[in-house]
């Protein structure tokens, strides 16, 4: 561990205020800078770097005793704070997307941008109905559910696997394995990743 | 008054990148809370720009954070941050 780290860690150990405060400073310093180089910050009110920054030093506060010294402190820390500041973030963008848009089924989505050559849309669009089709056929309605929520209605990982009573763990696990799935059926069906970029190129 | 919504359909790009997802899915994946657990480390090996030796959780870290576009965006963010502090030497 890097010999000021170790200095750093054990004045938090004990509780010391400095420390503490260079500790907020730091995060709070870190977070802002990165939210000012986004392209929705103006969107974020200042009291979002304020309240992940409360919220990191509380995590941390928590689970110091896990610091192993494999990273810098700071990176740890900062680890913790991004996910504070994305989730809440993400939750923000979700509630905004879903005031703006309708709630077909995503069976009933178009190809909203085929290519200009009539054949390589035909085919596009056919890719399209395959991979919905596939989304029926290969996965159980939970599978379904919960991937067509996050990877093609983009609602956080963490608003869906709440929905779903599941931990975030458990509902990526779902995901991966509907990710599995499809990939045999396509593979079954002779769609070789190649094949796909090929047609979807144009 | 209210905005117009926006068409709901499925973009070409969006697609490709789902079906590159797809096909790219191993077998065994770190699942987020392994990912969070190494991402530092891994970050901290990145941004000093160090080619080897490797953390052999390394690749898998990679592979999540291109399977994962929430903790790929956490992952970015995290090396964003890191490279505009100041560097380590400095911090004691």
């Amino acid at each position: 561990m890097d010999p000021g780290d170790a200095a750093w860690l054990q004045a938090l150990r004990a509780d010391d205020e400095g420390a503490w405060a260079r500790l907020r400073a730091e995060v709070c310093t870190g977070l802002r800078r990165w939210l000012r180089a986004q392209a929705d910050a103006g969107a974020a009110p200042d009291s979002l770097v304020d309240d992940a920054t409360q919220e990191t030093l509380l995590t941390v506060r928590a689970k110091l005793d896990a610091f192993r010294g494999d990273s810098r402190l700071t990176t740890w820390v900062y680890r913790i704070a991004v996910n504070a500041l994305l989730g809440e973030l993400r939750r923000r963008r979700w509630q905004r997307q879903r005031s703006l848009e309708g709630d077909e089924d995503v069976r009933a989505w178009p190809l909203l941008d085929a290519g200009p050559d009539p054949e390589r849309a035909a085919a596009q669009r056919e890719l399209w109905a395959t991979v919905r089709r596939l989304l029926d056929e290969a996965l159980t309605p939970h599978q379904r559910a919960i991937l067509v929520a996050h990877v093609f209605e983009r609602r956080p990982l963490d608003v869906v696997a709440a929905e779903a009573g599941l931990s975030r763990d458990a509902a990526y696990k779902v995901i991966h394995d509907a990710r599995r799935k499809l990939r045999a059926a396509l593979l079954a069906r002779g769609l070789a990743p190649e094949d796909v970029r090929r047609v979807l190129a144009g | 008054m209210a905005e117009a919504r926006e068409p709901r359909g499925m973009r070409r790009a969006d697609l490709a990148a789902f079906l590159e997802s797809v096909y790219a899915s191993q077998e065994r994946e770190l699942l987020c809370s392994e990912f969070a657990e190494a991402l530092p480390a891994y970050v901290d090996w990145v941004a000093a720009g160090r080619v080897e030796p490797a953390d052999p959780r390394f690749a898998a870290v990679a592979h999540h954070a291109r399977q994962c576009p929430e903790c790929g965006e956490a992952c970015e963010a995290l090396l964003a941050i890191v490279r505009s502090g100041p560097p380590p030497a400095s911090n004691g």
